[in-house]
């Protein structure tokens, strides 16, 4: 059995000769089978009588692919030859190139036996040689590739193209067998594709001039051979017959863009022909100028403030690795409008990854709060299967997004677009547009998979799209209330933070308005303006540019001071609350109460860790509320240790006096602590490895909140060092010697 | 294919990974973004453990993201129009050096599906050495056993089988290979030790289990079996077909009820010494001490406070395990099955549990296939059960919906819970199980009398 695969760009004849070929092959007593591999399908036409056969993707369309029968899909044309044509959707909808993926596995999973045929022909579009169109490239399809291609341009680009596509397909093996012209009437066009032929290292099969009982057999959808078997261009066929089967293969050498227009170039030049249609020769670089700032201003700007390009996540802007993807961030927000249902467009793998994280299960039991979420995440898939990722998937979400709709009568939808989804190009705004209305707003919110950044990013595109969607710009500001800003939904100490944020805010005789956005609806969302006031509740990257949005687009004032974690800022927050809404009297006493009660605990904790040595290894870029205690008691930071953190800028503090590593390489941690053998080491993850006479103690990758937050932390590294430095079990280690 | 919208269960993806990452020497590698690597990386670590450590730094940013298993190539936006070869050939680069594994799996996951890049391609330019499957197309929102399945079969074509097809070996007794077992099922290391030990209790020998826990090197010797016994229908149906095609292996057990509860044990094993002509003698007077034992325990309970009998339950899992634990809690313990939900199912399974509810004319029982959230909150609110049997997924509805139920974890996930003691769920060992389960859940059940 040989498989051979025609290619060529779109319109330059590859059906007509492919169905000519595959009549040649029958006629000398071969069994054939020629596949099209061309969306619009017509590949057999001409060997079908002009009969339009259902194609593989149709079937796979309505029937699962067990259900699909061969007979289903092959039919038998002129003398038996037997044609299946893959299909494909729709001009500007789906993936063509995922339907020759999805046709050739479907053709294995039914069992198509191709060691029943001589020849195996695959019809096949080349204007873009993607993975998908490159499939019957691959080992174990076709053995042997022509390209058609005629003397024009573009034909030859595309001809090119697909010599670099045979190029990458078979680096071991060479799989260009010939160069077929294909006439359009061009001066010295045969000599032309001969060169061309020759430049890539092949040779030119057979060329087949213009003639007009093609445009006979197309009218009377026949081929030549059957139509008009004595004409001579019949015999051209057969000739084409004889050369694939006497053709050898090579690895083509395709050449670069300049070398393929310097080589028409040069060809016009000797040929001289009239009209050359490339340049004679590049602009010289000393002619070509760059547009100066104000054309550049003319045609380009920088993002504005609300346009979502302004707000970045750090490893976005630094092209940094993306850690999750913004899919997944953009539900860790749409998740917490607990009246609102997100639907994710991807198939049930990425929204059972979404579904996993906010259930959850041990997190919440670890916190025992059952509540830490919507008790039933409210998160749906549209899906998406084979059938969506050829033919495309909007009507399915449109589907998906109606029935829940109609369902669970949601206050908001958010549509979440997968990888998958943004690949085929589906566009869930006009899903929005369709099914929105302003007692449920349907809001897209750009994620595309990891195509739109990372987890960050999609939180901040979700934050985002929530403001914009349903913010209220008219409602006006009421006393005494505080939105908070940027809580860490997937962080287990979040409910502890905003309990203790509220009891700062009720000292001072203040209730929150809104969190945006946690374990909230749509209608306190709308009515985020009541408060005069915002605060964040963290530090981090994304927080801080949750903030310059919330400040550009809904001028909205936050509170300066940072959240209140450690004594210092507790204390600063304190007071500027307070003096935002004009509580001083009721700040002095809370804050005095406070001082109190750190000095009075360092007194306590002083005696024990005074001088003790200090080793820190932490991801947290913002870590004075920690330093703050340890220097306060006294204890000496040997080292502090960053490592890179995705979701902090960089590391800054009011402290110094103490060596600071940034981006530590964390291979030499275990190191650092050998030699220096501090008496505490505090790290965010426990070493498996830890050393006698080392106290390990662990800090929280979320802060809490509250002026205790060191001084929490310190009761425990007193306990640390109480306890046996290495428990019984670690020594165990040594059992996995063979794992480590 | 299901389309009721619900994220409930993992899907494909999951099947094909816990296919290599059940394998002892076989590793999968994603090419796909670290979106879909994180959760898996959890899950195979979290059902089958390997390493001795979740300390992250070990495991740098590069491929492996502070996790131990399943590295991945990150796969970001602009390589889904560039192509994702680069990053594959760099995370094979690395992989080679790594001499303790002995399979790879590269698979990919939905975009890099969508985009066709020749994993072959790359795996043969970076000079991988090790023999190498390729998943380049996993599906899209199929099961997971259909997933794990696939991939299997893809592992199973790469082995080279040596060319004598039957090993001799010292032993007299029939030698059977084990099919249906896969990492991503709760308890299956016990399930399978109880089901290998059950195996030598009626004087056979298990030969090689497929999925789950097998060295890579031994699958070379699944021609040696006598015959395939397949345990869980959705998991080895098409695998066990594959080998009879491939080695004319006969195909046991795909028509009875898996080994859970008693009366499906007992059948399972009589059916086994009456096809292999073994001797019962030692499988009977273990059945029937366990029954001695669970008697014993039972009508304590049952006389004073009544119960199991008469107890409404719900289980939830795939149809292998519901099917036989349903007749299990229905005819032995009398219990009511209020909701039976239904993931994965085979033939057998489905058929025996339709039979079952018109046979006993259960007309009230809620029967779901493959349930979403909202469907399984609703059966609760309205059957509210006493006991439910599942994951932690239903568990979790079930505390919000009917907080004074009480909950035993039989399907995949039960990640809230440590379990260092054996404690199978199949097999006679597990009827003891069961029932030691039941009758401790029951206990705190304040509403039920003491």
């Amino acid at each position: 059995m040989t498989q051979i695969a025609v290619y060529g760009k779109g319109g330059i004849g590859k059906s007509t000769i492919t169905a000519n070929l595959s009549a040649a092959l029958v006629e000398k007593g071969y069994r054939v089978l020629q596949i099209g591999c061309d969306p619009k399908h017509d590949s057999t036409r001409l060997l079908l009588h002009g009969f339009v056969q259902t194609t593989v993707l149709d079937q796979l369309k309505t029937k699962p692919p067990e259900a699909i029968r061969i007979d289903d899909i092959m039919l038998s044309g002129y003398k038996g030859v037997s044609c299946i044509e893959a299909g494909g959707p729709e001009p500007g909808v789906g993936c063509a190139g995922r339907g020759i993926i999805s046709m050739a596995s479907l053709l294995e999973r039914i069992g198509l036996k191709r060691e029943e045929f001589d020849f195996v022909i695959y019809d096949v579009l080349g204007d873009v040689v993607c993975g998908g169109f490159g499939v019957p490239m691959r080992d174990g399809y076709a053995d042997r590739i022509f390209v058609v291609t005629s003397g024009e341009m573009m034909s030859l680009y595309a001809a090119n193209n697909i010599c670099k596509g045979v190029r990458n397909a078979g680096q071991r093996q060479g799989k260009l067998a010939g160069i077929i012209g294909n006439s359009r009437n061009i001066e010295n066009e045969e000599l032309l594709i001969r060169q061309f032929a020759s430049q890539v290292g092949s040779r030119v099969v057979q060329f087949l001039p213009r003639h007009e009982i093609f445009r006979d057999c197309e009218l009377r959808s026949q081929t030549v051979m059957e139509y008009a078997p004595h004409c001579e261009a019949a015999e051209w066929f057969r000739e084409l017959a004889e050369a694939v089967l006497a053709s050898q293969t090579v690895i083509p050498t395709p050449l670069s863009e300049e070398e393929l227009e310097s080589m028409l170039a040069g060809f016009y030049r000797q040929t001289g022909n009239a009209k050359p249609v490339v340049p004679v020769s590049p602009t010289p670089a000393a002619e070509v100028s760059k547009p100066d700032s104000q054309q550049l201003g003319r045609y380009f700007k920088r993002p504005e403030p609300g346009s979502l390009s302004a707000y970045l996540s750090k490893s976005v802007r630094h092209k940094e690795p993306l850690r999750s993807c913004a899919l997944q961030g953009a539900f860790n927000v749409t998740s917490q409008v607990l009246d609102g249902i997100s639907i994710m467009h991807s198939s049930i793998n990425c929204s059972h990854i979404g579904f996993h994280a906010m259930l959850s299960v041990s997190k919440m039991r670890r916190l025992g709060e059952k509540d830490a979420a919507p008790a039933i995440p409210r998160l749906f898939s549209s899906n998406m299967g084979e059938t969506e990722m050829v033919f495309g998937g909007e009507e399915l979400l449109a589907r998906c997004t109606a029935a829940l709709t109609d369902q669970l009568k949601p206050k908001a939808v958010f549509l979440i677009n997968s990888c998958p989804a943004a690949i085929i190009g589906d566009n869930p705004e006009k899903i929005a547009r369709q099914y929105g209305n302003p007692g449920c707003p349907v809001v897209t919110v750009k994620s595309d998979g990891v195509n739109e950044g990372d987890y960050a990013q999609g939180m901040l595109n979700a934050y985002i799209a929530v403001a914009e969607a349903l913010i209220d710009p008219t409602v006006k500001p009421e006393k005494n209330l505080v939105n908070l800003v940027g809580e860490k939904n997937a962080s287990t100490r979040v409910e502890k933070n905003y309990l203790e944020v509220s009891r700062l805010l009720s000292a001072l005789g203040l209730q929150v308005n809104c969190r945006f956005v946690r374990k909230t609806c749509v209608d306190q969302i709308r009515q985020f303006g009541r408060a005069p006031f915002s605060v964040l509740t963290e530090t981090d990257d994304t927080a801080r540019t949750l903030q310059q949005f919330l400040e550009d687009c809904f001028s909205v004032n936050f509170i300066a001071a940072a959240p209140p974690i450690g004594f210092q800022e507790t204390r600063t927050w304190i007071g500027q609350v307070a003096a935002a809404y004009g509580k001083q009297n009721l700040a002095g006493s809370l804050t005095n109460e406070i001082s109190e009660e750190y000095g009075r605990s360092l007194e306590e904790l002083r005696p024990l860790l005074k001088n003790k040595q200090v080793l820190i290894f932490t991801y947290l870029q913002e870590l004075d509320w920690l330093l703050e205690t340890v220097l306060d008691l006294g204890m000496r930071v040997e080292k502090l240790c960053l490592f890179n953190s995705c979701v902090k800028e960089s590391f800054s503090s009011r402290f110094s006096g103490f060596p600071v590593e940034i981006n530590y390489p964390g291979p030499q941690r275990d190191r650092d602590i050998e030699e220096c053998r501090p008496d505490l080491v505090l790290c965010n993850y426990l070493p498996p490895r830890m050393i006698d006479g080392v106290a390990y103690s662990l800090i929280p990758l979320c802060p809490p909140i509250g002026w205790s937050a060191g001084i929490d932390q310190a009761h425990s590294w007193i306990r640390q060092m109480r306890i046996p430095f290495v428990e019984g079990w670690r020594y165990d280690q040594k059992l996995f010697a063979s794992l480590s | 294919m299901t389309r009721n919208f619900s994220p409930l269960y993992p899907d494909c993806l999951a099947g094909a990974l816990c296919a290599f990452e059940g394998l002892r020497g076989a590793q999968a590698l994603l090419n796909g973004p670290t979106g879909c690597k994180y959760y898996h990386s959890y899950l195979v670590d979290r059902q089958d453990p390997a390493g001795f450590s979740f300390d992250p730094i070990p495991f740098g940013e590069r491929f492996y993201f502070g996790q131990p298993r399943v590295p991945a190539t990150a796969v970001e936006g602009e390589d889904y129009v560039y192509g994702t070869a680069g990053k594959v050939r760099q995370l094979l680069e690395h992989i080679k050096t790594r001499s303790q594994i002995r399979l790879l799996g590269i698979v990919n996951s939905p975009g890099p599906t969508l985009i066709g890049d020749a994993l072959q391609r790359e795996a043969e330019a970076a000079g991988i050495l090790q023999p190498v499957v390729y998943i380049e197309s996993p599906g899209f929102s199929n099961s997971w056993a259909d997933g794990y399945q696939n991939a299997m079969l893809e592992i199973l074509k790469r082995i080279s089988y040596p060319p004598k097809a039957r090993e001799q070996s010292g032993s007299e007794r029939v030698r059977l290979n084990l099919l249906g077992f896969m990492i991503g099922q709760h308890n299956w290391a016990d399930d399978l030790q109880e089901v290998q030990r059950m195996l030598h209790l009626l004087g056979l020998e298990s030969h090689v289990n497929i999925g789950a826990g097998e060295e890579v090197e031994n699958l070379s010797r699944l021609p040696g079996a006598g015959c395939n016994l397949v345990l869980a229908e959705e998991y080895s149906s098409r695998i066990a077909h594959h080998l009879k095609e491939r080695f004319g292996q006969e195909i046991f057990g795909a028509e009875l009820l898996a080994p859970y509860g008693i009366e499906a044990t007992e059948i399972w094993g009589y059916a086994l010494s009456e096809r292999f002509g073994l001797d019962t003698l030692c499988f009977e007077k273990e059945a029937a001490a366990v029954r001695r034992k669970c008697y014993s325990a039972i009508s304590r309970v049952a006389s004073v406070r009544g119960v199991p009998r008469g107890l409404e339950f719900a289980i939830f899992g795939d149809g292998y395990q519901v099917a036989p634990l349903c007749l299990f809690l229905y005819r032995y313990l009398g219990m009511y099955p209020a909701v039976i939900a239904l993931r994965e199912c085979g033939d057998t399974s489905r058929q025996f549990l339709e039979e079952f509810l018109a046979g006993e004319k259960l007309n009230g029982t809620i029967f779901l296939q493959s349930p979403n959230a909202a469907q399984i909150a609703e059966a609760f609110r309205s059957t509210r059960p006493d006991i439910v049997f599942g994951s932690n997924f239903e568990e979790h509805i079930l505390a919000t919906e009917v907080p004074d139920s009480v909950f035993i974890g039989t399907a995949f996930p039960v990640w809230n819970r440590f379990q260092l003691t054996e404690r199978p769920l199949m097999g006679l060992r597990g009827v003891l199980v069961l029932v030691e389960e039941i009758l401790n859940a029951l206990s705190q059940r304040v509403d039920l009398p003491e």
